[in-house]
């Protein structure tokens, strides 16, 4: 089939990028995107989540002494919204770009039941949020404290927030406008000002995530033993967990631009 | 705002010669938004030192909704809420959902039970993570939870417990076309 990309608007404002065949052409895609995704490139009745905001920056945290738990919150940075938005991160620890999503371990003593740090990233209604979770072990037989630490960030702002109502039509009382600086669709929904998550290869992608990334195979034993909980988190070629671990963890992503 | 269409390509590029949108690429498109709850019951590991040693080993997927049969990406937030007293890792607070979300992580003595203090922060004994899936047209939320109640020394009979818990989600589901 030789193909070619359609893009189709009709009198009631629906807008659909599609791929056809030259020879055949038709419109199922934009008929009945749902059924035709292999063909789809954009639907205006479909959603897209954006980005509205890039940051980055630097988080310090302290060292913990042992046998503590310890939570240290940085805060990264005023969103300025209206609500909690969604926020997309990645962090670079050992040399390697780690997405924050989920809960990120660092510093785990693999041969020492699990002891280490966790970063986690957060928003409320007001800021942006790094924490950092760590647990330490009784003496430095089991494991190192945990150190004092940079870690640089990228934090992604969406335009997606944790209140108000499900994520609709945008408001503009037009369905599509295009003009020489900005092509907006969905009644402003879709808007070239904003940033997609665009799967991709290369400089400026980073993982995202859409499967575990951790995997724990249960307890091995009921008593002592400091490593008898095997778990693991891999991400991307960054690892961290016990080394008791035998099973086969490695998150399933996909490489993003979100700029 | 160059719009850019030859035959096989669609590109839109902004003023600074950022890419928009490109037809060679994937768009994580949303078939599916969902939003609501789900109520996890507690989860409670009991030993004895001289009689039985309760291991609870919990790998639960709770099912949420249907989705689209090729959607593989869930895009959004959650958080966790215990009910009563509340030793989840990070507390009740938004974040998103693409990866594993640690909820518990537990340590011999870390809860100040009066054990010798050279025993406390001996060894692991609870741990416990979260992550949403979808695939073959189902989403859910995978629980997994590992708890153990040991302690060295007396009392004899320990309980390690994580409380019942809440974890609200508002997540797009979808895949990059």
């Amino acid at each position: 089939m030789t193909s070619t990309m359609k893009l189709k608007l009709d009198k009631a404002g629906k807008l659909a990028i599609y791929e056809v065949d030259d020879a055949a052409v038709d419109d199922d895609p934009f008929d009945d995107p749902i059924n035709n995704v292999a063909r789809l490139r954009f639907h205006s009745d479909l959603r897209y989540p954006s980005v509205i905001d890039v940051r980055t920056g630097t988080a310090n945290f302290a060292a913990v002494g042992y046998q503590q738990r310890s939570v240290q919150v940085a805060t990264l940075f005023a969103h300025g919204l209206g609500g909690t938005p969604m926020v997309m991160g990645q962090c670079t620890l050992d040399g390697y770009t780690v997405p924050l999503g989920g809960s990120v371990p660092h510093q785990i003593s693999s041969t020492g039941g699990g002891f280490g740090r966790w970063f986690k990233l957060t928003a409320d209604v007001t800021n942006v949020y790094l924490r950092m979770f760590a647990v330490t072990p009784w003496n430095t037989g089991l494991a190192s404290p945990i150190n004092a630490m940079s870690v640089d960030w990228k934090v992604y702002v969406t335009d997606f927030t944790a209140e108000g109502p499900a994520p609709g039509l945008g408001s503009d009382t037009r369905h599509v406008r295009m003009d020489y600086h900005r092509i907006t669709a969905r009644r402003g929904a879709f808007d070239t000002d904003k940033a997609y998550f665009r799967s991709g290869t290369g400089a400026g992608t980073f993982p995202v995530c859409k499967g575990p990334t951790m995997d724990c195979q249960g307890f091995t034993n009921p008593y002592g033993n400091i490593t008898a909980l095997p778990w693991r988190f891999k991400v991307n070629g960054y690892v961290q967990g016990v080394n008791s671990y035998t099973g086969a963890i490695d998150a399933p992503f996909t490489a993003v631009k979100l700029e | 705002m160059p719009l850019s269409m030859s035959g096989r390509k669609i590109v839109i590029t902004r003023d600074d010669a950022s890419v928009a949108f490109d037809t060679d690429e994937g768009l994580f498109t949303a078939f599916d938004f969902f939003e609501g709850s789900l109520v996890l019951p507690q989860r409670q590991a009991v030993s004895d030192e001289n009689g039985p040693q309760t291991v609870i080993d919990v790998n639960i997927d709770h099912a949420i909704g249907s989705c689209h049969p090729n959607a593989d990406t869930c895009i959004g937030m959650m958080r966790s809420t215990w009910t009563g007293i509340d030793e989840s890792v990070f507390g009740s607070v938004w974040t998103q959902t693409c990866g594993s979300y640690l909820d518990m992580i537990g340590f011999v003595g870390q809860d100040g039970d009066s054990i010798a203090n050279a025993d406390r922060y001996l060894a692991p004994r609870a741990f416990g993570f979260y992550t949403f899936r979808a695939a073959g047209g189902s989403f859910w939320m995978n629980e997994r939870v590992a708890i153990r109640a040991w302690r060295p020394g007396s009392p004899a009979t320990w309980t390690f417990t994580r409380n019942q818990c809440t974890i609200d989600y508002r997540i797009y589901v979808g895949l990059y076309v």
